[in-house]
């Protein structure tokens, strides 16, 4: 006998607090006149004692106990082979992944194989045990028996092809590694050839059949849709896009790009077999919204024919807290991505930094107790005194950091400073640069804020006279608030995206809502957002606090845009040929723990009104 | 039982009810006239009384009172007329109190202290000596037998203040009582007879000291039938709530037979001795104490 669901078994704990509950349940009393009798009678009892007059004595309790582990074995699914030879563990894995989505004359490849699978699920025998294996991004394994072929069916009609690419060979791995023993397992691949077959060199004694449903290659795809920053000036941004042709034929379709629905680019683009082509083109400046690439092929796979992506520049809200600082003021002002709001330093109260900006900059002053956020600190560091030994003369600036993103494109070597105050560290904080071996520049993460701190005022500096200040101001503010997963917020399907949600409430619900309609709650651990539920290609929505943010997820896999198999043969042998005709005949007996439960229970209650 | 029947609820209000009925009863002795004295009993002597015993020839001395002249004139012989003497019967009631006796939802202790003043006032109505003692391991209070209607109301106080405690001893009590009591006579155990030690030996030991032992058994009815819920644990009244068996059906079956068996012993055993043996329920009516008390030869209606 074979559980099937041997997890269930752990329900038999239950047995053991009912035991604790019987000897530990107050008992009631009464009193009689003498025990004498009735000790007299015991003792007879216990002289005559045999099993059946302790079972007799704890009737009751003997069939709560046969009831609770009747219903633990129910839950377990016990298998029961009732004649014949042994039973085999067939493992059927489907493969679900986008390539599956492409057509064969007319029908879905995915169709194809679910058909494929139905038959094989005929054919097997009620004793053998069968591992229905969805190869999605995210496994998912179901165990049933051969009896079992109704639910069977219905899993297999309920299942569907992903927009994610699939590693076969990682899944069959992972499959074989959840079987008990490999004896008398055969496995099944279902796919469409686009991949390798997996190798089970270590395992000889398990048959592995594979079943190809990939025949045509025709397929043209958008490989990659991204958002780049403008070579050419700074502030602009470009969408990039290559087209890549992976069939055998020429292809000559049109090409649009929309940004919310408004035509951004239209061209109709020519490609030779295997011929890929890069298009660049310009944002206009400032412009938000969801940019949706499309090609109008006639190919065999619809879903790589468009891709998202989501433009979400928002200005970066900058408080300047300074009592007279022009080139800080200039440097931040003539950024087009930074608001910046400056306040005197008798203005930065505390409701005022708790206003949502992403980045705060004091210039010279200090405040105590600091609201959480990201923090700039120019010789103001919060609950400690800037007061140190100063520094004199400083010629050159060095870094134990050069590769900090803080420091890219800045050459602190040509800075010199007239005076500096070394700073104060604390045990997380990073140095970025130096100045005669004392601390002038770190940064700290905690959590999800970020602080810098620089132990000079710009002003005593050759800083603002460089290059380097705005291009180090700027380091400094996106390193203190970093965009998402890359411009264009997108991800490949099936693959976990991780947001960071401003002004995000962990007390209010959080929604994240599919392309396709699907809603999941989901909750921002201090406020950055995991998803991995991102099986389809489109534009998903997160409603949070009041706030929606969007993300695009595109299928961006060379491998499944290929759909051109690299295996076309078919090794099908549903029956072995040494298994013998009169297999054993496996049975559920859940069905009948169920039944017997059921009587044991109207017993037991019959019992305890007698007894009552 | 009708509410006609139920007995009162004090021993006063009892005897004040059935006066009548058990000024009719007269205890029944087997050694009738064991002490001469004024008792109503016919005595195993001749004496003073108004019935006929024999003649005898007239001797010197004798009252010339007693000499039958008819027979004087027929033979010309003195023969003397001799009469019956008059004897009375020592009761002695032996109530046990322990703390056995206070079970019953009718307490068993009510209900034989109600047995004893109807002893009593069968006992003192005809001229009877009657004493009254409560026992459980050892004796409680004595009232030795004595007669007259004062003695009726000492008995009557002696039960109202009486209570149950200590367990029962009828060993020890019994031979206590034998070593205390001068005279001999009728006595009458009203218990449970639940006791821890041996009870026949103690009943012959009243017997062998010359006492005429009569048993009053009085039990409660939830002894004879007991409604108890499965998994119940008993505990002993009698024995500072000694802990007992928990109960189930089984057992409880078994306790019925085994009470059967107890009573049945302990009935053979006093047909066995030739002890006057009646068992009573505290749920009794009067009317069914008379029938089991006349039934058992205890009483006799005059």
């Amino acid at each position: 006998m074979t559980f099937l669901n041997p997890l269930a078994l752990i329900y038999a704990l239950s047995i053991g607090v009912l035991l604790l509950l019987h000897f530990r349940k107050p008992k009631k009393m009464h009193w009689v006149s003498d025990l004498q009798l009735w000790q007299d009678i015991e003792q007879e009892s216990m002289q005559r004692k045999s099993i059946f007059r302790i079972i007799k004595r704890n009737r009751l309790l003997i069939l709560q106990i046969l009831l609770l582990a009747a219903i633990v074995l129910a839950l377990a699914r016990p298998l029961i082979t009732l004649w014949g030879g042994p039973s085999r563990t067939l493992l059927l894995i489907v493969d679900c992944s986008a390539s599956m989505t492409a057509l064969e004359d007319g029908i879905p490849r995915f169709e194809l194989a679910r058909e494929k699978a139905l038959d094989l699920i005929e054919d097997a025998h009620n004793a053998d045990k069968i591992l229905l294996v969805q190869a999605r991004p995210r496994m998912n394994l179901h165990t049933y028996t051969g009896s079992e072929k109704a639910a069977i069916r219905e899993a297999l009609n309920t299942m569907t092809a992903t927009h994610g690419s699939v590693d076969i060979g990682r899944i069959v791995t992972t499959a074989v590694s959840s079987l008990e023993n490999t004896e008398s397992v055969e496995i099944y691949i279902i796919d469409d050839g686009t991949q390798a077959p997996p190798s089970l060199n270590t395992l000889p004694e398990v048959e592995v059949h594979t079943i190809r449903i990939g025949k045509t290659g025709d397929n043209v795809a958008i490989a990659n849709l991204s958002i780049r920053e403008n070579p050419f000036s700074a502030h602009d941004r470009q969408v990039f896009c290559e087209i890549e042709n992976f069939s055998d034929r020429e292809h000559i379709f049109p090409f649009d790009i929309f940004l919310d629905g408004t035509v951004l680019i239209t061209e109709t683009i020519r490609l030779n077999p295997k011929q890929s082509e890069r298009i660049v083109t310009d944002i206009p400046a400032g412009a938000n919204g969801i940019l949706h690439a499309v090609i109008n092929s006639e190919d065999a796979m619809e879903i790589d024919n468009e891709a998202f992506a989501v433009l979400d520049s928002h200005a970066m809200s900058v408080l300047l807290g300074t009592s007279g600082n022009l080139f800080l003021e200039k440097a931040l002002q003539v950024n087009p991505r930074i608001a910046l709001t400056v306040l005197k330093p008798e203005e930065c109260t505390s409701e005022r930094f708790g206003r949502g900006y992403d980045a705060i900059i004091l210039d010279g002053f200090q405040r105590p107790d600091l609201p959480p956020g990201n923090y700039f600190l120019i010789r103001s560091e919060s609950g400690r005194t800037t007061g140190g030994s100063s520094l004199r003369a400083i010629r050159s600036l060095t870094s134990p950091r050069p590769e900090h993103p803080i420091l890219a494109f800045v050459d602190p070597a040509g800075i010199t400073l007239d005076r500096a105050t070394p700073l104060d560290l604390t045990p997380s904080d990073a140095v970025i640069l130096e100045g005669n071996g004392y601390p002038l520049l770190a940064a700290n993460e905690t959590g999800i804020y970020r602080t810098v701190k620089l132990g000079f005022d710009i002003r005593d500096s050759s800083l603002p006279l460089t290059y380097a200040f705005p291009v180090l101001l700027s380091n400094i503010l996106g390193w203190l608030e970093p965009e998402d997963s890359g411009p264009g917020n997108q991800t490949a399907a099936g693959s976990a995206i991780r947001l960071r949600l401003p002004a995000y409430d962990a007390s209010k619900d959080l929604v994240v809502v599919t392309p396709d309609g699907k809603t999941f709650r989901a909750t921002a651990g201090k406020g950055i957002l995991s998803f991995a539920e991102t099986e389809s290609t489109g534009i998903y929505t997160i409603r949070y606090s009041r706030a929606i943010k969007r993300f695009a997820v595109n299928l961006s896999s060379r491998s499944e845009s290929n759909i051109k198999p690299v295996d076309t043969v078919t090794d099908e042998h549903p029956h072995s040929p040494d298994r013998p005709a009169t297999a054993g005949t496996g049975r559920e007996t859940w069905r009948w723990l169920l039944l017997a439960s059921l009587l044991l229970l109207a017993l037991e209650w019959r019992r305890y009104q007698g007894a009552a | 039982m009708t509410a006609h029947n139920t007995l009162p609820a004090s021993s006063r209000e009892l005897l004040q009810k059935y006066a009548r009925t058990l000024d009719r009863m007269e205890l029944q002795s087997r050694a009738p006239g064991s002490s001469p004295g004024m008792g109503r009993r016919p005595g195993t002597t001749t004496g003073y009384s108004v019935e006929f015993a024999d003649y005898r020839k007239y001797n010197y001395g004798d009252d010339i009172r007693y000499i039958d002249w008819n027979i004087y004139a027929r033979l010309r012989k003195l023969f003397l007329r001799q009469f019956k003497a008059e004897a009375e019967v020592a009761v002695h009631l032996l109530l046990d109190t322990s703390n056995s006796m206070s079970y019953g939802s009718s307490p068993k202790l009510h209900f034989a202290k109600k047995l004893a003043a109807m002893f009593s006032y069968v006992g003192l109505s005809k001229q009877d000596r009657v004493g009254l003692t409560t026992f459980s391991d050892h004796l409680h209070a004595i009232l030795p037998p004595k007669r007259g209607r004062q003695q009726l109301s000492h008995l009557l106080a002696l039960l109202e203040k009486s209570s149950s405690s200590g367990a029962s001893d009828f060993g020890q009590a019994f031979k206590t009582y034998t070593a205390r009591s001068t005279s001999r006579g009728m006595l009458v155990v009203l218990s449970d007879c639940f006791c821890s030690d041996n009870y026949r030996e103690a009943f012959r030991c009243l017997a062998f000291s010359g006492f005429e032992v009569i048993v009053v058994r009085v039990l409660a009815p939830e002894e004879l039938l007991p409604e108890l819920e499965e998994g119940t644990e008993l505990r002993d009244l009698e024995h500072n709530h000694l802990r007992g068996p928990v109960v189930n059906e089984e057992l409880v079956a078994r306790y019925q037979k085994r009470m059967r068996k107890y009573s049945d012993e302990l009935s053979a055993f006093c047909m066995r001795e030739g002890f006057p043996y009646v068992e009573t329920t505290s749920s009794l009516s009067f009317d069914e104490i008379m029938i089991r008390l006349l039934e058992a030869g205890i009483w006799i209606k005059k």
